[in-house]
């Protein structure tokens, strides 16, 4: 009788000491869920300085000096919203460019109704976005912009300085994919035999939480359990609820994808893969990638399952800059722009190439190892930038990619 | 039936039921909704009665789709139980919770992983999203049907219209952007 209460009692005070701690958890989290929550997104005041049909230009306010000269405009998806960028104060990728000297214009693409449905690339590239590059250099009296994409706004940036390299300085893409041709991703396995026009047929526009809902299935061990059993793990921090509530009000907003653009994306990307091959056609022009002589960033990241490292490395092997520069963080696709290890390796890292790509060209000299034959071009630089080299100064990983590993 | 109870030890364990059920639907079923309709409302019926057959094959689809998706967390649940319930009998840890809930969360996404890039998953997902979109239309056939009576305009119509100005937004902005080039 002894030795079994012996036996027992630890386990059961234990027990009893878990359920105390979870209990008062609880009422620690119920208070935080009732109280007061700053769960404001993209607080950073700014000003919509053009509009044109739902499409708005956001210019931020200034607040300090600007030391980067040339204005940075920056291109959300069309899936999602760009107040991904600035989420919160302490994690905010344009709160970061401010604090930095950088002029920053944002597109803001809005929300798409069904009378948006025969919109397609064409017109948010060589139509929205290339009014919105003609704004901000008139604004600013600029003959050239920075151009920076994320993710599809990437790719659309991509597509953007190819058809009109004269308006683009230096071009910075990040998670954004270009190569379709891939399996690591479980998007390009379900996508290649998707019929995309029965479903354009049946919805219109394709609707924002049918997307979400595909997001969520990427993984949804994580995704749709795990992150809220972190939650309740959590619930009495406030600061983690708060974050958490920013980033639910995010991944949530999805505006719908107008249909005809949907299609062109799904069928000339995803499954014919037809950029990366200098194939894509805008309108009656095509899309030559051959024109991006102008600088190139490359952001990516290492754990990103919705736009793997193979869909975006490419890029930099196939365009004729020679200063094209591939950056592998070792993150997820929202980490790179949200996570506490990325602040200090993305947004300043952006804006120290932007500032060294400031000042006056240097002589040209002979490239170490060229990408793909130069094609010489006035006032642009020549110098290479080694891949990943920029990537290692700042600590964080560099690709393990065999074909960068060369270039380093 | 005896077809329906087997499971395969390659494909997808209840499959042979999804496809008995299929073939008896289309058998005994689907060719009611499909009989040709005659008279003056003979369209309208042939509408609705093809609407209630999508219906059915979408929820035949969706069951066999969810089915589908609860495999991982069955196999994940197999794999973490033994661990689960042999160290139990060893030691009541009253903290081991965290630990076990650890590895069947990694064991589900495993099983996930497996089944996403599997081509049985991805032909399921494809037959999900054909009998989703094939229902979507002829509900809207449907309700274009009744909204003829009243004074709404149907998506068709107002599609036909987005078009227009589409396509005269379009022929204005190029006439503007020629006029600032001249």
């Amino acid at each position: 009788m002894v030795n079994s209460q012996t036996a027992v009692n630890p386990f059961a005070t234990r027990l009893l000491e878990k359920f105390s701690h979870a209990q008062r958890k609880m009422q620690d989290g119920a208070r935080n869920v009732l109280g007061s929550l700053d769960t404001r997104i993209a607080a950073t005041p700014c000003d919509i300085v053009y509009t044109e049909d739902r499409v708005r230009l956001k210019h931020y306010r200034p607040v300090t000096p600007q030391r980067v000269k040339t204005p940075v405009l920056i291109t959300y998806a069309l899936i999602n919203r760009e107040t991904m960028l600035d989420l919160q104060p302490g994690r905010s990728v344009v709160r970061s460019f401010l604090d930095r000297g950088v002029d920053v214009y944002m597109i803001d693409w809005g929300t798409p109704t069904r009378k948006d449905r025969y919109l397609t690339i064409d017109d948010h590239v060589n139509g929205y976005m290339d009014s919105m590059v003609d704004v901000v250099r008139r604004r600013t009296h600029s003959q050239q912009i920075n151009l920076m994409g994320i993710c599809m706004g990437g790719t659309f940036s991509v597509m953007y300085a190819a058809m009109h390299p004269h308006k683009v300085k230096n071009l910075v893409t990040t998670v954004s994919p270009t190569n379709f041709d891939t399996e690591q991703g479980l998007l390009h396995i379900w996508l290649r035999d998707m019929d995309v026009d029965h479903m354009i047929e049946a919805f219109g526009n394709i609707p924002g939480d049918l997307l979400n809902f595909a997001f969520l299935l990427l993984n949804p061990a994580r995704l749709m359990v795990d992150k809220y059993v972190g939650l309740l793990d959590n619930i009495e921090d406030k600061a983690f609820l708060e974050n958490f509530v920013r980033m639910e009000k995010w991944i949530f907003d999805s505006p719908d994808v107008p249909g005809e653009t949907f299609r062109q994306f799904m069928k000339d990307c995803y499954q014919k893969n037809l950029l990366i091959k200098n194939k894509m056609k805008l309108g009656d022009r095509r899309v030559d990638l051959n024109n991006l002589t102008m600088p190139l960033l490359n952001f990516y990241g290492r754990f990103d399952h919705l736009v793997p490292p193979e869909a975006c490395e490419r890029l930099v092997e196939v365009v004729p800059s020679r200063d094209a520069t591939n950056i592998c963080l070792d993150t997820g696709h929202i980490g790179i722009y949200v996570s506490s290890k990325c602040q200090k390796a993305f947004a300043p890292k952006i804006v120290e190439w932007l500032t060294e790509r400031e000042m006056p060209p240097k002589p040209k000299r002979k490239p170490e190892k060229k990408v793909r034959a130069p094609q010489p071009q006035k006032n642009l630089f020549h110098e290479q930038v080694p891949m990943d080299i920029g990537a290692t100064q700042l600590g964080v990983v560099p690709s393990d990619n065999p074909q960068h590993a060369q270039n380093v | 039936m005896k077809e329906a109870e087997k499971t395969t030890q390659d494909g997808m364990p209840g499959q042979p039921f999804f496809d008995y059920w299929q073939s008896w639907y289309e058998k005994e079923w689907k060719p009611f909704f499909n009989m040709p309709q005659f008279g003056m409302t003979r369209y309208y019926q042939e509408h609705t009665n093809q609407n209630i057959d999508k219906y059915y094959e979408l929820q035949a689809m969706l069951t066999e789709f969810s089915s589908l998706l609860c495999q991982p967390i069955e196999k994940s649940f197999q794999a973490v139980g033994a661990d689960v319930f042999s160290a139990g009998a060893q030691d009541g840890k009253a903290d081991a919770g965290k630990a076990y809930y650890s590895k069947w969360i990694s064991a589900l996404e495993k099983e996930y992983m497996t089944l996403f890039r599997s081509t049985e998953y991805v032909g399921c997902l494809n037959k999900a999203m054909k009998t989703l979109n094939d229902f979507i239309i002829s509900r809207q056939t449907v309700l274009e049907d009744m909204l003829k009576l009243l004074p709404i305009p149907t998506n068709s119509e107002m599609d036909g219209l987005y078009k227009e100005l589409y396509e005269l937004k379009k022929r204005v902005r190029n006439l503007e952007k020629e006029q600032v080039q001249q």
